[in-house]
């Protein structure tokens, strides 16, 4: 993209203004290749947890009452590490749609940045809004806690499953192996749900970029068919 | 414009050619519908079996049933195994509804601008 200048338009917008259409940012590049593979991750990860919990549910029926040391070990580790699982299946499939989001930010930038060259000989568009720069920083923080999440399942799983293979009932100088996964694992109760918050805080900030880009999109087009001098504010 | 000859993340986005009819549906909607519709209903059929298992928690702490708690036990944990990811599944099955729709937004994006592309011209004159 050439940028010849950059101007405030009568509506408020900062654009950049240049000879040629900007086509789309190496952001917008990402999402659209990564939309997909993230939402048939999530997919496939909670799919995944499903037929997993049938086998811990076959698990559970033949360890009460009573059982060896290795069953329920196992059963209660794969109770430990369902939710972090599920969390980031969860997690993927939000990032899929907050590509998506993206996507459509990236394809009202790069079709309204065609139309311009085409239609209007200059081509106005707006810089990256702070909710746009809101929206990637909140996504990125919301997976990077629901994998850290992830990690304090793991590392509780760990500690449950050496707890409970120490017998039946388990040794009891074992009980701090117990608590420290019960510690761990309240730790990473919130930490998930904070990380889902981030996530759809971050869909947030992308919907109201969509809304202001879309605003600046009417006024655009509204501007080329009637010429600089048209009364603005159609789109707000 | 290679890379919307071949099916990848990007064509699917961006229809390849130009549409005939810019107002016809794109499918998208619809399928959005369906999932979120089957979703809903995987949902509602693991909170019609959470009622039971409710029952079954209340058992546990009524001292008159202290004799059956082992086995309720093992019968909730059997339960909620596969109950806790399955209302997962359903939840999933609605956010890729809501993914669907918007897949289908970007694509009629797309299609718009085809169409102002066209209707430009003749809008500026009569403008």
């Amino acid at each position: 993209m050439s940028t010849t200048a950059t101007a405030k338009t009568p509506y408020g917008f900062s654009v950049n203004i240049s000879r040629k259409a900007s086509g789309e940012t190496f952001i917008h590049k990402v999402a659209n290749y990564m939309w997909l593979p993230m939402l048939a991750m999530g997919v496939m990860v909670l799919a995944g947890t499903f037929i997993v919990g049938i086998f811990q549910a076959d698990l559970a029926s033949g360890t009460f009452p009573g059982s060896d040391a290795g069953d329920r070990a196992n059963l209660e580790t794969l109770k430990v590490l369902q939710p972090g699982i599920i969390f980031v299946g969860v997690a993927l499939l939000l990032s899929g749609i907050s590509f998506l989001l993206a996507s459509v930010l990236g394809a009202i930038r790069w079709a309204g940045g065609e139309m311009q060259e085409k239609h209007a000989g200059e081509v106005q568009t707006p810089r990256m809004p702070w909710t746009a720069w809101a929206f990637l920083g909140l996504m990125m923080m919301g997976m990077m806690l629901e994998f850290a999440s992830l990690g304090f399942h793991i590392y509780a799983a760990v500690q449950a499953h050496d707890y409970y293979i120490k017998g039946v009932p388990p040794a009891a100088d074992a009980t701090h192996l117990l608590g420290r996964a019960q510690t761990v694992l309240a730790y990473a109760a919130p930490l998930r749900m904070v990380g889902i918050g981030f996530l759809l805080a971050g869909i947030v900030a992308a919907l109201y970029t969509i809304g202001n880009v879309l605003r600046f999109q009417f006024d655009r087009v509204t501007e080329i068919i009637l010429g600089p001098t048209a009364p603005t504010g159609y789109g707000s | 414009m290679s890379k919307l000859n071949s099916i990848t993340s990007l064509s699917l986005l961006r229809p390849r050619s130009r549409t005939a009819s810019y107002n016809e549906e794109v499918p998208h909607y619809r399928a959005a519908i369906v999932f979120a519709a089957i979703g809903i209903m995987v949902i509602a059929f693991v909170t019609a079996f959470s009622g039971p298992v409710a029952a079954w928690v209340s058992d546990l702490t009524d001292p008159a049933k202290a004799g059956v708690v082992e086995s309720q036990t093992g019968r909730i944990e059997t339960y909620q195994a596969w109950l806790f990811p399955l209302f997962f599944v359903g939840l999933a099955i609605v956010l890729t509804g809501i993914s669907v729709s918007l897949w289908g937004i970007v694509r009629r994006i797309w299609i718009r601008a085809q169409a102002l592309d066209e209707a430009l011209p003749a809008l500026k004159r009569q403008g």
